[in-house]
């Protein structure tokens, strides 16, 4: 009877003020991929900690191989093999690669075998196809792809029963994708179990067999993939029907004004490259990770500087010291790792939403706190933030829901030339509507956008114009959309 | 089932309340067991008594706590102390008037706080080396101005700031509670105040939203000299004499009340008002300790433990695992 490998029945889990879990049962079989999803804040994570000891549980109980089990840390979820990638990745920065990748099977009382641990990584890597990455390089070296490629090499090399994964895919382009779910193919052939979390629905089509749709805490419905569509899933995710028809917008490109113009602009990275970005246009970078498209927007940002080239704003030369000058001149960056860049967890939502020192908020020194928590219970209302007030810790946020935090900064902010680095990374279906709606309306009134993102769907839907990286060079640019989507991926891969 | 899950988020609730108040919990708990201990405790002269004593190592508290926000260390601020206290001393043994005398010292300790933060944060140094050096060279060049001799025969107009009281009420306290309460503020309801908690909880998202990280900090660390200047003076004022060896040791009795006051050594969390009562636990107990007459090398000894034991009373009871 038994062909479950995990069983989680009636699961409760509350926080401070919320209920995040109520009586969820979920069970998994052996050699399946069995897929989890929900909007932002529905609790998937949270469901995930409470299996791998993260978070204790309220109430219910946890079967694992016909066990039952009570794991109280990940260490022990991970020795009764159980192995989870979290959302928000969880590497050492100023380890390597290798060392990540066996983190937490050293024996504290043993010599390391550098030799050994290095072949070892690199047959992982290999194993998975990724042996461009390097297991002596440092993982603070690496771009936020290529982390997550070793999280994937991290949860193989552990020889998991089950492999949780949270939104493994939230920055993979094409090509890593596909790496990615061939991973997913071999380890499923030899009968480990995956748990699947992510906000791109196609992709649950392509490697799911079941898939489990949480919203607000409780279970909708368990399903077999081959006996249900996308247009369902939305409505168990949501509640409601979405409008199908995708949200309009006129462009209107001043192609005779061009705002931000980069003229062969090179680093270690990126090579002798040239953009123009017009006043009201949205425009895509696509690109494989490490490609150079975040290279190009931290130089254009003023983060990183130029060994040659030059950047004009409105057709003056300007020299962008550092992200403060940048600001001044009106521009804004979403960086590409929420974590690290982007959000102060231990600060609230209201602090964070107006991180960006600006004149608006201040009257004769002190802040205007009532102003301010006014202007940012509007924005959490209009992207759906989940949570109980402007006062919660952002620490206490789901992913996509400070995700969302992120751009509130920006959009407050009111500025006219916006950098979004995978701005809707682990944003869920109805909020990425709302934020391209919010992403229009700021085209149309003048402003420019640059989108880097590793979802080509999303910049043929969003933008005016897309620029395909590769290798630090651009190597296509697509006017016609239609044959952007029929050729980029391609195009991504084979550099021309 | 319904009410369970009721009853659970309520608890979680109350447990979330009492974290926020569990350090004044914890000081009327210290209260009542020094009321019961001694019945001198709740006189009106003891009670002012410990608010001036607790004065001195109070202000240096508080310009720690800033510092500890950006995720720094200040190891300095008891050197800083005794050079301000010697220089204003000096100074006005040489008959120059006290304002200006209390001026140029605290001008001395602003200076000693600017070295401090330039090369804790433009520099890149960290400032726990940083200060541990300025700790041994301002002490030496404390010890320098006259030689290691201590200064008497201050004028009253000098002496008064440190010995004066208000009614009963000392006017060092008033000072320390004053300067609490502009910092809270400034903490607060600032745009300075609201980046020292950003670079302290993450100086990479500050510094790519367009805060002056470097210059935060450089602040932090000038206003804790300037405030340790300030006690150095204090205390030369109240003793009635300035001595180069004044506030040995005082730093570590600062950092433990911020910490005791629920500031991370980590930077980004906590506050001014937690220093403040910390700063007031301490001394409280401090307090228990003459009132029974417990002898100083025990006091140490029983010091750290209660430390450690308060801290670890408040990690079990509202740091349950989530
Ligand atoms: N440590 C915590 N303290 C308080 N509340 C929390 C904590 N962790 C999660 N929550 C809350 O629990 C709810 C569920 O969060 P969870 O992270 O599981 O969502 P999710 O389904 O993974 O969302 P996303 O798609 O955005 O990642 C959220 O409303 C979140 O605010
Ligand atoms: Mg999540």
């Amino acid at each position: 009877m038994n062909k479950d490998i995990l069983s989680m029945k009636s699961v409760t889990k509350c926080f401070p003020g919320m209920k995040a879990l109520d009586n969820v049962d979920f069970s998994v079989c052996y050699g399946e991929v069995h897929c989890l999803i929900g909007a932002n804040g529905a609790g998937k994570s949270t469901l995930m900690k409470i299996l791998t000891g993260v978070y204790s549980r309220d109430s219910g109980e946890i079967v694992f191989k016909g066990n039952k089990v009570n794991f109280s840390s990940p260490r022990e979820a991970r020795q009764n093999g159980i192995s989870i990638i979290h959302q928000e990745l969880s590497l050492v920065d100023n380890l390597s690669v290798a060392e990540n990748i066996f983190l937490g099977q050293n024996n504290n009382f043993k010599t390391v075998n550098w030799r050994h641990l290095y072949n070892e990584s690199r047959s992982v890597l290999q194993s998975i196809g990724m042996s461009t990455i390097y297991p002596k390089e440092l993982v603070s070296n690496l771009s936020i792809g290529h982390r997550q490629i070793v999280e994937l090499a991290k949860a193989v090399a552990l020889d998991a029963k089950l492999i949780v994964m949270d939104e493994p895919s939230a920055t993979l382009s094409g090509a890593e994708y596909a790496t990615l779910v061939r991973v997913i193919r071999d380890l499923q052939r030899k009968g480990v179990s995956i748990i699947y979390i992510t906000h791109r629905l196609n992709e649950l089509f392509d490697i799911g067999d079941k898939v489990t749709v949480l919203r607000d805490g409780k279970v909708v419905a368990t399903q077999r993939l081959t006996d249900t569509n996308h247009d369902e899933l939305v409505f168990q995710m949501i509640g409601k029907k979405v409008s199908n028809q995708k949200v309009i917008r006129n462009s209107q490109v001043d192609a005779q004004r061009a705002v931000l113009e980069a003229q062969s602009i090179s680093t270690k990275v990126i090579k002798q490259l040239n953009i123009k970005l017009h006043a009201g246009e949205i425009l895509g970078l696509y690109g494989l990770v490490g490609s150079g498209r975040t290279e190009l927007l931290r130089v254009l940002y003023g983060i990183d500087q130029p060994s040659s080239g030059r950047v004009l704003l409105n057709g003056q030369p300007v020299k962008l010291k550092s992200p403060r000058a940048a600001i001044k001149k009106g521009m804004a960056l979403v960086p590409e790792n929420r974590k690290l860049q982007g959000v102060i967890l231990g600060l609230n939502i209201w602090m964070n939403a107006t991180v960006v020192p600006s004149r608006d908020f201040v009257k004769y020194g002190f802040l205007r706190i009532s102003d301010i928590r006014k202007q940012v219970g509007g924005m959490m209302k209009r992207l759906n933030i989940k949570a109980s007030s402007s006062n919660t810790l952002v620490g206490n946020l789901s992913g996509g829901n400070q995700q969302k935090v992120v751009l509130s900064k920006w959009l407050l902010k009111k500025t006219s030339i916006f950098l979004l680095d995978e701005p809707t990374q682990g944003v869920d279906i109805g909020a990425k509507e709302e934020i391209y709606r919010l992403i229009y309306s700021l085209a149309s009134s003048g402003n420019s956008v640059i989108v880097a993102s590793s979802d080509h769907e999303e910049l043929i839907h969003l933008c005016d114009r897309i620029l395909v990286f590769y290798d630090g060079e651009i190597v296509k640019e697509f006017i016609d959309l239609d044959e952007a989507s029929a050729k980029i991926l391609e195009s991504a891969v084979v550099g021309r | 089932m319904g009410v369970g899950i009721k009853s659970r988020i309520a608890t979680l609730r109350l447990r979330e309340q009492f974290k926020k108040y569990n350090l004044a919990i914890l000081l009327i708990v210290f209260i009542i067991v020094a009321s019961s201990l001694s019945n001198k405790f709740f006189t009106i002269s003891n009670l002012f008594n410990i608010i001036q004593q607790s004065s001195v190592v109070g202000i240096i508290t508080l310009g720690m706590t800033y510092v500890i926000l950006v995720a720094g260390i200040d190891l300095s601020v008891g050197s800083t102390a005794a050079f301000s206290g010697m220089v204003s001393t000096i100074l006005i043994s040489q008959h120059l008037p006290v304002i200006m005398s209390i001026v140029v010292a605290i001008f001395a300790g602003a200076i000693i706080g600017l070295i401090n933060g330039w090369f804790s944060s433009y520099g890149g140094l960290p400032s726990f080396i940083v200060t541990l050096a300025t700790m041994v060279a301002v002490r030496g060049a404390t010890f320098i101005l006259t030689n290691g001799t201590p200064i008497y025969g201050l004028s009253s107009g000098f002496t008064f700031i440190g010995t004066g009281t208000i009614g009963q009420f000392p006017i060092s306290g008033a000072i320390w509670i004053i300067i609490t309460l502009v910092l809270l503020i400034i903490s607060k309801y600032t745009g300075y105040g609201r980046n020292l908690y950003a670079v302290g909880g993450n100086p990479e998202a500050s510094y790519l939203s367009g805060i002056k990280v470097n210059f935060v900090v450089l602040i932090a660390f000038t206003i804790s000299g300037i405030l340790s200047a300030f006690a150095g003076i204090l205390l030369a004022s109240w003793l009635t004499v300035g001595q180069p060896t004044a506030a040995t040791g005082v730093e570590l009795n600062a950092i433990a009340a911020v910490v005791l006051g629920g500031t991370s050594l980590f930077g980004g969390k906590g506050g001014i008002l937690g220093s403040f009562i910390g700063v007031l636990l301490m001394a409280v107990i401090t307090n228990i300790f003459n009132l029974v007459g417990l002898g100083s090398y025990y006091q140490s000894v029983f010091m750290g433990v209660i430390i450690v034991g308060a801290l670890m009373m408040n990690k079990y009871l509202v740091g349950e695992k989530s």
